[in-house]
């Protein structure tokens, strides 16, 4: 967490388009924001394109960003980001028929296989797998972005006592999971 | 830490019992104390390399599209006073059409040059209007001064000879006027010339009584 007046400095620099202030952003938010995006996905190549994305992103909007908490801000437009890509793979999926979709899938298992890539990051990326999307981007949002139930749930314009029951179920059904696993 | 679980468990009260809130509280910490076990995926430092790269194109471009904007608008503003300034230089002015003798040379319109020589003014002989003036400025003036005769018929005996007098100068002077010019005697007289014989028999008839 950047302390308030560190903070308004950082944002004012950057809204003045300071190259020394984004490369600052980067440095700070980048490894966050990528494992955020990597423990939704799955896939470090489309996490590293959504990491991208989601800077040149913030070069557009940081002009929008009038006080408040600078992680609720980011971590708002990052999901918005994510829900972009969700959106996108459904139409990439709907576009293809049955037949076509299942000899993807065998093409990428065999590739996955073939370049090591089908170790699955650990148990945690394993389980989350198996969460709904919702739950799952709800729990990596919380963790990532390290803000409070209150700026949570106003980040997803949900009531309070909405998010907080989500969360608790979320984590419950992840524990339950892991527990099995081992 | 502690303070952070106070105030999930304030938070939590707001929703459901004390005893309910305890649990659903110790659940969300379990939940995160997993979740802190497990190591965070790591952005490989090519990876960063290429965000920064990708970054700094944007960053630029954007730049350049600025600059390109602000040469454009203002070679668009330049073009669009110069269009003005053409236009009213054009239009403005006074045209053909609300000025028809604009260009017929005005006398004179050269400052450079000197003054045309203007002719002496000569005095001019006075007409019979200009004496007839004169005439009844005289009697108003001698009326004027003699008024010891205003009460008595003399007055008006004096003004009727001052106004038969100028009666007879005025005849006079028609008989004069109409006298033919040796021209008429061939082309014979126009009508202009019956109307003002007209006019001046009128006049006399009207001071003769």
């Amino acid at each position: 967490m950047i302390e308030q007046q560190e903070l308004s400095t950082f944002i004012k620099r950057l809204q003045k388009r300071d190259a020394g202030a984004f490369e600052e952003l980067v440095e700070r938010y980048s490894g966050r924001c990528y494992a955020y995006f990597y423990r939704l996905c799955g896939n470090p190549e489309q996490s590293e394109e959504l990491v991208s994305e989601l800077f040149v992103r913030l070069v557009e909007k940081i002009k929008t960003f009038n006080g408040g908490s600078f992680e609720k801000w980011l971590f708002t437009v990052a999901s918005n980001q994510f829900r972009d890509y969700l959106r996108r793979q459904y139409r990439y999926k709907r576009l293809l028929d049955e037949a076509a979709e299942q000899q993807r899938r065998e093409e990428e298992a065999d590739r996955r296989e073939h370049t090591g890539e089908h170790v699955i990051f650990d148990r945690l990326q394993w389980a989350l797998e198996r969460l709904d999307t919702e739950t799952a981007e709800l729990l990596m949002l919380r963790y990532y972005s390290e803000v409070g139930f209150k700026e949570l749930a106003e980040m997803r314009n949900e009531p309070v006592g909405t998010t907080l029951s989500k969360v608790h179920r979320g984590l419950k059904k992840l524990r339950l999971m892991l527990d099995d696993a081992e | 830490m502690k303070r952070e679980e106070n105030k999930l468990n304030v938070l939590l009260r707001r929703f459901v019992d004390e005893a309910a809130a305890e649990a659903m509280s110790q659940d969300i910490q379990k939940g995160d104390a997993l979740l802190k076990r497990f190591a965070d995926p790591v952005l490989s430092d090519k990876a960063k390399d290429l965000i920064r790269a990708r970054f700094e194109a944007v960053c630029s471009a954007r730049r350049r599209a600025r600059r390109l904007m602000f040469g454009v608008a203002g070679v668009a503003a330049a073009a669009v006073a110069l269009f003005v300034v053409l236009f009213i230089g054009n239009n403005l002015g006074p045209s053909p059409v609300s000025s028809p003798n604009r260009d017929i040379a005005l006398p004179h319109t050269d400052e450079r040059l000197p003054l045309p020589i203007q002719p002496e003014r000569q005095p001019v002989a006075a007409t019979s209007d200009e004496i007839f003036t004169e005439d009844l400025k005289a009697v108003a003036r001698y009326l004027w001064d003699d008024g010891s005769n205003a009460d008595s018929g003399d007055f008006f005996t004096v003004i009727r000879e001052e106004l038969d007098n100028i009666a007879a100068a005025i005849e006079a002077d028609r008989m004069e006027s109409e006298s033919v010019a040796p021209e008429r005697f061939i082309h014979g007289a126009s009508s202009e010339d019956a109307q003002q014989r007209a006019r001046s028999l009128i006049t006399a008839d009207f001071w003769k009584g």
